[in-house]
């Protein structure tokens, strides 16, 4: 069953044309990787399920997204509700000027969740994983990367994960599924073992051996 | 031959810079100097009649001897008042135009207008004053139409310094705060204002700064004596530059008033440096809560 889900969809930036006419659908509980050169859409495509490209002047959105079956960008439908639901790790980190703790504890207060233990419980709880992602911000070392992958693999039990990575050998590794993105089209979808070992198409194998991007 | 020619052009470089550093050390030094010539000129000439009874007596005598302490407090009303005017009505409009309107004519026309706003003469703030809120409004010559009058001054100050500090936050922690399913509201309140207040506080100490100074807009509002304090926001009031005003221009005996006058402008002065110095203070503490807290 489909859990993620995006049909026919097409995104511009003012005039720009960024994602074209993207259909692609994620299982539940799968890791889903979307690689490709700078430029070409992804993080784009991954803002869409979020609303967070709402969020920039002049974008204008057709298709449909659907997640669990339900259109996101149907009228009436409460984006920050969405956004509790549906979580993003952002490329660079970015603290907000509070104690660790009240960082961590921010996504519980403003959904109102003020009990002291349960903050205190989950603050705990977050701050053995937000010491492994803080060593994600400085450097991608190997030993880390191993332990965010890991996380990856544990969150999948739970989550439908989509990831944007430069790095091919990590999408190889977490990912059950790859989309290959080239200027704003999804060149090539399909699972990872297929995408990574008999690519159908031209561009994807280049991208992937290393010929360009 | 090479090398000596190397050398000259080294030394010549050198100098050039040398000079340009003196250039702009002595005109920094000229700006602090101007500075320090009025103030040490103010507190020469008005040290003297500064005294305990000074800050808390009445004038007496025309004028002529007694303190200016009916005019301290009454600048001091005025600066409250015209505050809880336009603090709250000027930060709240920085934060519609920078947070929730959509970029586009309506706002540059809103900011257009606020820059305007600016740019009136305080004289022309008063006219307006005594005409709505005096005579319209009938508050009369009273510490409310004062506040209001002056309050009308500071709006745009108020308005373009909280508009630049909301735009100094950068937008990675609106997304982010976004992010986690915080409204609007949400981050605003906790993440936005938080990290600006700082900045919009510098705006409340220049809008501060320039209320207890001006004279013009409230020329034809506050009293030139009073006999009682102000009991209501009805009542008249004294002002501190006003009253220097009159001292220095229209009083029955100028020479005999002068020392007091320059004792006013001491007081003036040092009113403002104090508020200064512990607004600094509020926004010191205020950075450090955001960066601890």
């Amino acid at each position: 069953m489909a859990n993620i889900e995006t049909k026919n969809v097409n995104l511009y930036y003012g005039d720009f044309h960024a994602l074209k006419d993207i259909s692609m659908q994620m299982e539940k509980n799968t890791v889903t990787a979307l690689i490709g050169p700078s430029g070409c859409g992804k993080s784009t495509y991954l803002r869409l399920f979020n609303r967070m490209n709402d969020l920039i002047d002049n974008v204008k959105i057709q298709g449909d997204v659907l997640i669990d079956d339900e259109d996101i960008y149907r009228k009436g439908i409460n984006v920050d509700e969405l956004r509790i639901k549906v979580g993003m790790v952002f490329q660079k980190p970015n603290p907000f000027p509070k104690s660790v703790f009240e960082n961590v504890a921010y996504g519980l207060r403003v959904n109102g969740i003020n009990d002291k233990h349960i903050v205190e419980e989950t603050v705990v709880r977050s701050l053995k994983q937000s010491a492994l992602w803080d060593e994600v911000a400085s450097a991608l070392d190997p030993i880390s990367t191993a332990k965010i992958e890991e996380l990856i693999h544990e969150l999948k039990k739970e989550y439908t994960i989509v990831i944007v990575t430069h790095n091919m050998q990590q999408a190889g590794r977490v990912s059950d599924f790859t989309g290959f993105f080239y200027i704003g089209e999804l060149i090539e979808f399909g699972k990872t073992v297929d995408i990574f070992t008999s690519p159908k198409k031209h561009q994807t194998e280049n991208y992937i051996t290393g010929r360009f991007g | 031959m090479t090398i000596h020619l190397e050398k000259k052009i080294e030394r010549k470089k050198r100098r050039s810079e040398q000079f340009a550093f003196g250039l702009f050390r002595a005109l920094s030094l000229f700006v602090v100097g101007i500075l320090f010539v009025i103030l040490g000129f103010i507190v020469m000439k008005g040290f003297s009649s500064l005294s305990w009874g000074f800050i808390t007596q009445w004038p007496s005598d025309n004028m002529t001897k007694g303190g200016i302490f009916p005019a301290i407090l009454g600048t001091c009303y005025l600066i409250i008042g015209s505050v809880i005017f336009s603090f709250p009505i000027g930060v709240f409009a920085a934060i519609y135009m920078n947070e929730y309107a959509k970029k586009g004519p309506l706002v540059r026309f809103i900011r257009m207008m606020t820059n305007n706003l600016a740019g009136i003469p305080s004289i022309v703030f008063g006219l307006f004053g005594i005409s709505l809120f005096v005579n319209t409004l009938k508050f009369g010559d009273s510490l409310l139409a004062g506040s209001l009058t002056l309050g009308l001054l500071t709006l745009p100050v108020i308005i373009r310094t909280t508009e630049e500090a909301l735009k100094a936050v950068d937008n990675s922690f609106r997304h982010g705060s976004y992010a986690l399913g915080a409204t609007k509201l949400q981050t605003i309140r906790r993440v936005v204002l938080p990290i600006s207040y700082p900045n919009i506080i510098t705006g409340l100490i220049l809008s501060i700064g320039r209320v207890s100074g001006e004279t013009a807009p409230i020329l034809f509002i506050v009293a030139y004596f009073t006999t009682k304090l102000p009991t209501s926001i009805y009542d008249q009031v004294m002002a501190l530059p006003y009253h220097l005003y009159v001292l220095a221009t229209s009083g029955t005996d100028i020479e005999k008033q002068r020392p007091i006058a320059y004792g006013t402008a001491l007081v003036l002065i040092m009113m403002v440096l104090i508020i200064n110095l512990s607004a600094n203070a509020l926004r010191r503490y205020f950075s450090n809560k955001v960066k601890m807290n």
